[in-house]
């Protein structure tokens, strides 16, 4: 169980962290950005649709293998990972403006 | 705003309020009780006695939904009210029919 | 998300709204003793470890002589039914019951329960009475008792306190559905965070970022919570009202299964150990309850149940003849056969709990609970900033305040009672409930008396952090194991819980000394000045 909801967590938490990276809003909202004209590139909206669904698919594996156990961890595991990604994301993009 | 129109809205949202309040509450205790009566027992013969139980969080929170959203109030309590009067009936053939 | 019309995204937002600010300082409560109580077994190890190795099984080999033992030491009477199950540091416990309907017109138990030393099966306590004296002459898990009670009645005597919590449990419910449907754009907003702009803004990126993230887990302890507190106060009197007449015993036993032909012919009781080894082998978990019912007599029953095998989400029992130890049946959590309602109503313990994985599912629950109060206690601070010209919600952003933050330094100071009266006769629910409320109080008074409510904010975490940090050493300080012995002694808990706290306890002091972030434009700084100016 632990093996497989960790594989399963650590490749959504991977892709989370890519898409809250690359994510259109939360970039536009970097005024850092405006100024020194540097920016973080984004993703085209299909990739962007097509990481968002592959985020899913460890958690599809695990139910199709029967690990339900891991399963539930790793849904929980990635709303709190992609919560605290969030708040990383947004703290680090505020001290670059503070600086 | 005139004094009519303000008391009327003054009542249509007492209205709304014992519609979402207490008639709800009653009309999910009466969905509760009313499955028991009618819902197939299933093979443990417990179906019957414990679906109701467990989906009663479920009943409530759509009724009450639903009464706070259904811009038609007299439709909204024609709903609820005949949910409560369909289920008490069921219940009561049950217990003495 | 939705495209809802306006009119019906408005009402959803009021419901939204409403249904928070008026439950909100509740149910952060339920939820804040929610996530304490994940950990309630190992809170108990830690609070009251048995001085000695640890057994690496609830019930090891000597269990059958015990209850044989004490059986001899009462009334017949309460052989009617013996529970065996484990609580606080690997005591096993031991309760001859009978059932009855109790001074209040209630169905009870009432009983002898033995406190053991499964190391040596040596009584450590004994306890009379009905079950809810029973519950408060307990001390050792005194801790984990009073936060679960706090969590599942708010300490409101039955059955108000489980309606109250229900009721919670379906606000929180309503909370969940209608902030489903008002956010637009909630994936487009997933990792929208502005930290940096607007105070309002900020205080409602924080409280929806964590709300949506958050839904799933929302929605499913929402639901599951408010079932538990609903199902013995609504649904059983109401099914038993419909289908047997009031009976609620008759429902309760048409759940179990069709009961034995009673046979009150005297009978040995075939062997425990013997019954929970073959339970071990069948279900391939660890038992941690056994029931046998009429004790003594050819008709007994004795039921093993067990800690969820892997990958296993439905609990099941295992049912053995009690004077032959003969394996009867793996019976599901109602009904002699599967079905969905058993199924769906044992689905509910492990999404409730989440404990159904050891400490990688609870730490994911309390990382979820943790996320559902910080959503709670964000939607109230909002709401009041938001109203923050009128008088009475800026006194209720105070009383936000003080509940934010002022819980859960009540909540860390009550065991500091529990560990100082540890070896008095006063109960441990009763001391650590006057801790509690003391300082509660004091908070009030701090909170009254803070005029910037930003400081409120800080004096109380910090205050939480000193708390916590003292928490180990006034538990080491009142006799309880350091960290030495408890590795010698195999008793994990107590290093892992002094560790958490710690660790808790700087977050809380960095929270409170950290410089509050200032927004970079000059009228945000402005309007945020002019706030905390009219709260002072």
């Amino acid at each position: 169980m632990m093996p497989a909801s960790v594989i399963a967590v650590l490749i959504s938490a991977i892709l989370l962290a890519i898409l809250g990276r690359h994510d259109p809003k939360r970039l536009r909202n970097r005024s850092r950005e405006v100024a020194t004209g540097m920016s973080t590139p984004g993703l085209t909206r299909g990739m962007r649709r097509l990481l968002g669904w592959l985020v899913l698919v460890p958690g599809v594996v695990l139910t199709v293998i029967d690990q339900w156990w891991a399963f539930l961890i790793w849904m929980g595991a990635c709303c709190a990972l992609g919560w605290v990604t969030t708040h990383l994301l947004s703290s680090a993009a505020t001290a670059e403006n503070a600086t | 705003m005139s004094e009519a129109a303000a008391n009327g809205k003054h009542l249509r949202s007492w209205l709304r309020a014992l519609l979402a309040g207490p008639l709800v509450l009653v009309a999910a205790c009466m969905l509760m009780a009313g499955g028991a009566v009618w819902l197939p027992p299933g093979q443990a013969q417990v179906n019957n006695l414990v679906l109701p139980i467990v989906l009663f969080p479920l009943l409530w929170t759509a009724l009450f939904l639903y009464a706070c959203l259904d811009t038609r109030m007299q439709r909204a309590y024609a709903v609820i009210c005949t949910l409560i009067a369909s289920n008490a009936a069921l219940v009561a053939w049950h217990l003495f029919g | 998300m939705f495209k809802l019309p306006q009119r019906d995204t408005k009402t959803l937002l009021a419901i939204h709204g409403w249904s928070g600010v008026l439950l909100g300082l509740l149910l952060y409560a339920v939820i804040c003793t929610g996530v304490a109580a994940v950990f309630a077994s190992e809170i108990n190890d830690w609070a009251s470890p048995l001085k000695r190795q640890q057994a690496s099984a609830a019930f090891g080999p000597g269990l059958d002589a015990a209850v044989r033992r004490l059986a001899k030491q009462v009334d017949p009477q309460f052989h009617e039914e013996v529970a065996i199950y484990g609580s606080a540091g690997g005591r096993v416990m031991l309760l001859y019951h009978r059932h009855e309907t109790n001074p209040a017109g209630k169905p009870s138990e009432r009983g002898v329960e033995f406190e053991l030393d499964p190391a040596t099966w040596q009584t450590i306590a004994t306890r009379t009475g009905w079950l809810e004296d029973i519950a408060e002459q307990r001390r050792a898990s005194g801790v984990a008792d009073f936060l679960v009670n706090l969590h599942v009645r708010l300490h409101i005597p039955d059955p108000y306190g489980l309606l109250v919590t229900g009721a919670l449990g379906l606000a929180m419910m309503v909370a969940a559905v209608t902030g489903l449907l008002i956010h637009r754009h909630l994936i487009a907003e997933l990792f929208t965070l502005r930290l940096g702009r607007d105070p309002v803004l900020r205080r409602r990126d924080l409280h929806v970022v964590a709300g949506t993230w958050n839904l799933p887990f929302a929605f499913v302890l929402a639901f599951t919570g408010s079932f538990f507190s609903l199902a013995s106060t609504v649904g059983i009197p109401a099914v038993a009202m419909v289908k047997f007449g009031g009976d609620q015993e008759a429902l309760i036993e048409t759940l179990s299964g069709p009961p034995r032909t009673e046979n009150k012919q005297a009978a040995m009781l075939a062997n425990i150990d013997a019954i929970i080894a073959d339970t071990r082998t069948r279900s391939h978990a660890e038992p941690n309850f056994v029931s046998v019912s009429q004790y003594g007599r050819a008709d007994a029953i004795t039921s093993t149940f067990t800690d969820l095998p892997d990958d296993t989400l439905v609990y099941s029992s295992y049912v053995y003849d009690g004077t032959t130890g003969a394996f009867l049946r793996t019976q599901p959590p109602f009904g002699t056969t599967p079905s969905i309602g058993a199924s769906l109503v044992g689905l509910m313990y492990p999404l409730h709990f989440g404990n159904f994985a050891g400490a990688a599912s609870k730490a994911v629950w309390v990382a979820l609970g943790f996320a559902a109060a910080y959503v709670t206690l964000t939607g109230m601070l909002l709401w009041t900033r938001r109203r923050e010209e009128q008088s009475a919600w800026r006194r209720m952003a105070r009383a936000v305040h003080y509940v934010g933050y002022g819980l859960p330094l009540a909540l860390v100071c009550a065991p500091y009672a529990f560990f100082a009266l540890r070896d008095s006769k006063v109960e441990a629910g009763t001391s650590q409930g006057i801790a509690f409320l003391a300082v509660a109080a004091v908070a009030a008074v701090v909170a009254v008396g803070t005029g910037n409510l930003d400081r409120l904010r800080r004096r109380l975490l910090a205050s939480t952090g000193i708390a916590m940090l003292g928490l180990p050493l006034m538990r080491m300080a009142t006799g309880g194991l350091g960290w030495m012995e408890s590795y010698r002694a195999g008793i994990g808990a107590v290093p892992a819980v002094d560790i958490a706290f710690v660790v808790a306890a700087l977050a809380c002091l960095w929270t409170a000394l950290r410089h509050q972030h200032q927004p970079s434009k000059g009228t945000a700084r402005a309007r945020t000045n002019t706030t905390d100016a009219q709260t002072t």
